[in-house]
């Protein structure tokens, strides 16, 4: 039965409004409230924090007792879309823009189905004289284009 | 005369070169990401505002909202080749286009939602002209008790239109309006939810979450799913269609025009309600309406017509009133309050050139598009042949390059990778995002009149209701939510979604 209710959406998503609710309500229990003349700062979060709770309560209720949308599995290897961006953000600030590019673009097609190398590399050498022609020539960003030495 | 030296001043802002020029790339980039699946306007706004910081108010706006009805043209083209819409507002274009395409169609199917699309924009930028005005005139008498209610009202819109559970949906508003509440208060100077973090002292940038919830968690879920996508072009046909084809689509088109023109400016409406709302009609009047589903020409260019016209109407509660109708025009209001514009009544006294330019650039740019899209729509095919594996490198890189070029701080984006996963994490529990955007535009906006509201009645709260305007807002928006949660409504509202 709670394994059950556990494959489902809505037990998820209204455990997910509930613990942001009380998160937001404990991390904001020292700002002062006020009253409702003069609004302190923790009034508004204070109010939508109780409501989200609420809301949270009535889906999680939902999803323990009526049947719905299941949870499906997922796959870890698209994340990577997400390293790519991690490391372009180290990228760019120590070794500038293209190799930023490069390091994106090949850890970002990894996240795909197919990886094949010479469509990678080609696209890696299209995008970096793109963006430096558009951000750098044409729109005049100056991003560091390499790196500093 | 007013209406004249209004539609001249428009025109001079308008027609000069560098505002064709970013006409002309706003309507290319929105034909561009509506040919193409797995790329909407809200990302492709967000990740270009950073860009735009350095234009011109009015050059920066012409230049989104071309993104944004240019779209509307591009996502017919996927929904009739491809079966696919390139827009979730050409969801229902696919039914009858797709099948028209099956018959040799295609080209007649792509020309009538050309030339739908074209009417219907320029019909509902004069409607814009006509009207908006008038509504500027009312919305400036309106107090913060009512601004309050009214944005109240727009949330809960925005809240009924979203596909699937409407709880869920009322809690991604509050959530983004709590994400709203995130940076320094503004009253007091005290700093809220930042955890020490600096660069949160300030908020979080929208550009960042827009990015992470729309544009990063997209490609995930888009990798996770794996790519089918067969492109059905053997055959184009002539792209204009025959004379008796306009006989048959001309009362649509003017229906989809009318239709799409007035949902646009609802609370809440836009492109998407059109475009449903239009097609439902169609095969409601249709003297034979098994004929719909089957290739039906009527069922293209209805709601193609209407979901032109509902994007570019839905400018104007964001111009008049200063409240964006869905999340398109909440980044619109960004990147009007980065340009130090307070959307509201006033724009169009404070900022002539800018309101009227705007509305003026429309035709400009339905006439681009119409050129982009008839004599052009070869490239557009041959575009949609680029498999996706190239595509999203590519739009992962100029996400990346736009978040950093906010404020060169790095850290931005990690921030925009994590709303990336969150974004994944709401797809997965079946949570839209489109809401979550709307509460965190509006979030400050509603705390600062709500302090107002209180203040002006001493904390009784009941003014909400005693006053006549802000009550019948507030009565509105629960009679929406009533219907709405109504069992028999429900049930069609599923079936709508569905189709």
């Amino acid at each position: 039965m709670l394994q059950r209710a556990f494959r489902r959406q809505d037990t998820w998503a209204g455990l997910m409004f509930l613990g942001v609710g009380i998160a937001a309500l404990w991390i904001g229990r020292d700002y002062p409230t006020g009253t409702a003349t003069s609004m302190g700062p923790g009034f508004f979060p204070d109010l939508l924090s109780f409501l989200l709770c609420g809301i949270g309560a009535l889906v999680t209720l939902r999803g323990l007792i009526a049947d719905g949308e299941k949870i499906t599995g997922t796959a870890l290897r698209p994340f990577l879309v997400l390293v790519a961006v991690a490391l372009f953000a180290l990228a760019v600030t120590s070794g500038g823009l293209v190799p930023a590019i490069v390091v994106l673009t090949v850890v970002g097609a990894c996240a795909g189905h197919e990886f094949r190398l010479h469509e990678v590399a080609a696209l890696t050498l299209a995008l970096a004289v793109f963006s430096v022609a558009v951000f750098d020539w044409a729109l005049g960003m100056h991003l560091p284009l390499w790196p500093a030495w | 005369m007013d209406a004249l030296s209004h539609l001249v001043l428009g025109m001079t802002v308008a027609l000069t070169p560098m505002n064709i020029a970013y006409c002309f790339v706003g309507c290319l980039l929105g034909t561009l990401i509506g040919v193409l699946p797995g790329l909407g306007p809200v990302p492709t706004i967000a990740m270009l505002l950073p860009l735009t910081f350095n234009l011109p108010p009015e050059t920066s706006l012409i230049m989104l909202a071309g993104i944004y009805y240019g779209a509307q043209y591009g996502g017919s083209v996927s929904a009739i080749l491809v079966n696919l819409p390139g827009e979730s507002t050409s969801v229902v274009t696919c039914i009858d286009g797709y099948q028209m395409a099956r018959q040799g169609r295609a080209g007649p199917a792509l020309g009538i939602s050309a030339i739908g699309s074209f009417f219907a924009g320029c019909v509902a930028a004069l409607v814009m002209f006509l009207f908006a005005p008038l509504l500027s005139k009312v919305a400036l008498s309106v107090g913060p008790t009512d601004y309050f209610s009214m944005m109240v009202l727009g949330l809960i819109s925005a809240v009924v239109l979203a596909s699937g559970s409407l709880l869920k949906a009322v809690g991604m508003v509050i959530l983004g309006v709590l994400l709203g509440t995130v940076g320094t208060d503004l009253n007091t100077g005290m700093r809220r939810f930042t955890f020490d973090i600096l660069s949160l002292s300030d908020g979080i940038d929208f550009v960042i979450i827009a990015v992470g919830l729309f544009a990063f968690a997209e490609i995930l879920a888009n990798l996770a799913q794996g790519e089918k996508r067969e492109v059905f072009t053997s055959r184009l046909g002539r792209v204009l269609p025959s004379r008796d084809d306009i006989r048959q689509a001309a009362g649509a088109i003017v229906r989809g025009t009318f239709l799409g023109s007035l949902l646009g400016v609802l609370p809440g409406g836009g492109a998407l309600l059109a475009s449903f709302a239009s097609y439902t009609v169609e095969k409601k009047i249709a003297r034979d309406p098994s004929r719909f589903g089957r290739g039906a020409i009527e069922g293209v260019a209805a709601p193609e017509s209407a979901n032109n016209a509902g994007a570019q109407t839905s400018m104007v509660p964001l111009l008049t009133l200063g409240i964006p109708p869905n999340a398109v025009m909440a980044l619109m209001l960004g990147a009007l309050t980065i340009q130090g514009i307070t959307p509201g009544p006033q724009v169009m006294n404070s900022d002539p050139r800018l309101f009227w330019g705007l509305i003026a650039s429309l035709w400009i740019g339905n006439i681009i598009l119409v050129i982009l899209n008839l004599p052009l729509i070869g490239i557009w095919i041959r575009l949609l042949r680029v498999p996706y594996r190239m595509l999203f490198p590519a739009i992962l890189l100029f996400c990346c390059i736009g978040v950093y070029s906010i404020n060169h701080e790095p850290n931005d984006l990690l921030f925009a990778a994590v709303f990336g996963a969150v974004g994944y994490g709401f797809a997965k529990v079946g949570c839209e995002p489109a809401p979550l955007l709307l509460g965190f535009i509006l979030g400050p906006l509603m705390e600062e009149n709500l302090r107002r509201a209180l203040l002006l009645s001493r904390g009784d709260a009941a003014i909400f209701i005693t006053e006549p305007l802000s009550a019948a807002l507030l009565a509105a928006a629960l009679i929406l939510l009533v219907v709405v949660a109504a069992p028999s409504v429900r049930r069609r509202r599923e079936a709508a979604f569905q189709e």
